[in-house]
């Protein structure tokens, strides 16, 4: 048998009081407090494994390099638009993706309505015989109008699968909107929009002390000024535009969640080996690192977070409301009725250890460059 | 806005009664003001959200309350202090009431015509209190107020008692929930009340001379 590989570990559990004992001593990089702490920036995720620029936590990227989601170079002379990116995936993607049905899963958000418009656009009525659209009742209510104007009229519609003995990917090319958050700088951003307008547009470097306050928020001041100092040390090594509040946030997400996104997916029964990721082709995460500028990915209204994909969406369907009011929501977990395990971490096979029932086997597969 | 044919103050004439306001996050500014929530709100924030988040906010908790400043006329020149108590990306899952704190004066973000929100607003408000009152005299129409929505257990009586009326709500909750136009709707609940049952035409009309 080959011996295993743990490829992430839930930060949360670092602290686990029988695991602490394990695990190597020092105060900056292993100050495991901290780093378990990390987890509560985003809504329980994981967000220590950078796939960009110097490793600034106490993890081997083992994740990104076995799961081959590194980005690709940043490309300064890139100038394709969000809307041509779209368009000709979508037009390539339907020439070349014909030896199964696509299953597109449409939550009624932005960035499955983005793929669903796109599809709309491009394709043919023969070519959308071939595809279905997986809903349920809360992807209606996300979207009414969408739903009967466009989704209704145009796809055979299935319900959505809670969960399935086969995965779905065998059958279909199954395509959903997940890598489309880290493009742009997901929720956390839009708490600081409301408590101080012009705070997104400021200079991190130089004005920290409202992000500080933020992460603190979340913590206490010694965690933010311990996370903030490591991800400036990692943003300053990327060499990267990275300036803003809206792009610091923005790069948690891209640089630091992508990870996290790549395993939960894995351990969706629906979608496993086969199936294309739409927003995570290297022209939309190119488009991501290019185009930060206030007006194209956010304004300082809360309606206009995805912006870019609400433009789309509205260039198509021209709904006011859509493009005005849609906020980001948590759709997909109305969608999946994803289950948000404890677990101690993930294996490169995909499985999950548990603290509880698996301590034996973790402290024998706990890397060395973090065991005492 | 007091011209518009289903305006309301929105505050009650008995001040004992709490006073509710549907707040819109990206406007930043209220819609709509009522005291009947508990009867109305959850279905009135539930058509509106084809349109737009909402929050329900609990409005004569305020420190400076008092319907002198605050009602239907220019509810969208005021917001709350505590915002933070908002989580506008979970609207679309939960929307507990919330207690304001104190109210402040803005200026609300023109990203659309505010005017119209409102009316569309005040016009499905009536609509509800409508389909309520007649809800109420059909004893057997107690569905309606089942917040769970789906349960299938009053069923049996409506077909016998109600066949048509029943059809009335549930077109009329449509045409409200997918609605963008006004005056259309508004046609199509009309000639839905014309042509449901003999009743209806006379009790919209005792309704909406009786609304003010």
């Amino acid at each position: 048998m080959n011996q295993q590989k743990i490829l992430q570990i839930h930060s949360s559990k670092l602290t686990h009081e029988k695991i602490l004992p394990f695990l190597k001593n020092g105060w900056s990089q292993y100050n495991w407090q901290n780093i378990s702490d990390t987890n509560k920036i985003a809504e329980s995720t994981n967000m220590l494994m950078g796939r960009f620029g110097d490793n600034v936590f106490p993890f081997r990227t083992d994740a990104i390099d076995s799961c081959n989601i590194k980005p690709p170079a940043y490309d300064s002379s890139f100038t394709k638009t969000f809307a041509d990116i779209t368009d000709e995936q979508c037009q390539q993607w339907l020439k070349e993706k014909t030896d199964r049905p696509w299953l597109i899963f449409w939550s009624g958000g932005i960035d499955s309505t983005v793929i669903v418009a796109s599809i709309l656009k491009n394709s043919t009525a023969a070519e959308r015989e071939n595809i279905y659209v997986a809903c349920n009742r809360a992807s209606i209510y996300e979207l009414p109008r969408f739903f009967y104007n466009h989704v209704q009229p145009n796809f055979k519609l299935i319900p959505t699968p809670d969960s399935c003995k086969q995965p779905l990917d065998e059958l279909y090319h199954v395509i959903d909107g997940e890598f489309a958050d880290q493009l742009y700088s997901s929720g956390i951003g839009w708490e600081l929009l409301r408590l101080c307008p012009d705070s997104l547009t400021s200079d991190f470097r130089r004005d920290p002390d409202l992000l500080l306050n933020q992460l603190a928020s979340r913590t206490n001041k010694n965690f933010a000024t311990w996370y903030y100092e490591h991800i400036l040390d990692n943003i300053n090594s990327s060499n990267l535009p990275i300036e803003t509040y809206h792009d610091f946030y923005w790069w948690l997400f891209f640089n630091y969640h992508y990870t996290d996104v790549y395993l939960r997916l894995r351990e969706k029964a629906v979608a496993n080996k086969y199936s294309p990721r739409w927003f995570a082709t290297n022209e939309y995460q190119q488009w991501a690192m290019n185009n930060n500028q206030i007006g194209t990915k956010y304004t300082l209204n809360l309606g206009d977070s995805k912006l870019a994909s609400k433009q789309y969406i509205y260039d198509f369907d021209h709904d006011e409301y859509c493009r005005v009011f849609k906020i980001k929501s948590k759709s997909r977990l109305l969608f999946y009725k994803l289950k948000l395990d404890k677990e101690f971490c993930t294996l490169d096979d995909f499985s999950k250890l548990y603290v509880d029932c698996d301590l034996e086997r973790i402290l024998e597969l706990l890397p060395d460059y973090i065991k005492s | 806005m007091q011209d518009f044919k289903y305006f309301t103050h929105g505050y009650s004439s008995n001040s004992r009664n709490s006073i509710y306001g549907l707040y819109q996050p990206v406007l930043n500014c209220f819609l709509i003001v009522f005291p009947d929530y508990a009867s109305i709100g959850p279905k009135l924030a539930a058509i509106l959200s084809s349109r737009y988040v909402l929050q329900p906010i609990r409005l004569d908790t305020a420190d400076n309350y008092s319907h002198n400043i605050i009602d239907n006329e220019i509810c969208e020149l005021w917001t709350i202090s505590n915002l933070n108590d908002i989580s506008p990306n979970d609207l679309i899952t939960k929307a507990n009431i919330l207690l304001a704190d104190r109210l402040i004066p803005t200026t609300p973000i023109e990203l659309i015509q505010i005017e119209k929100e409102k009316q569309w607003a005040q016009f499905c408000l009536f609509w509800l209190r409508f389909i309520r009152l007649e809800s109420q005299f059909n004893a057997a129409g107690l569905w309606i107020d089942n917040q769970i929505g789906n349960l299938d257990i009053f069923n049996v009586f409506e077909p016998i008692l109600f066949p048509n009326y029943r059809e009335f709500v549930t077109k009329t909750m449509s045409l409200l929930y997918l609605g963008q136009d006004l005056e259309k709707t508004e046609q199509a609940i009309l000639d839905l009340v014309n042509n449901t049952d003999d009743f209806l035409p006379d009790r919209f009309n005792k309704f909406l001379k009786e609304y003010k």
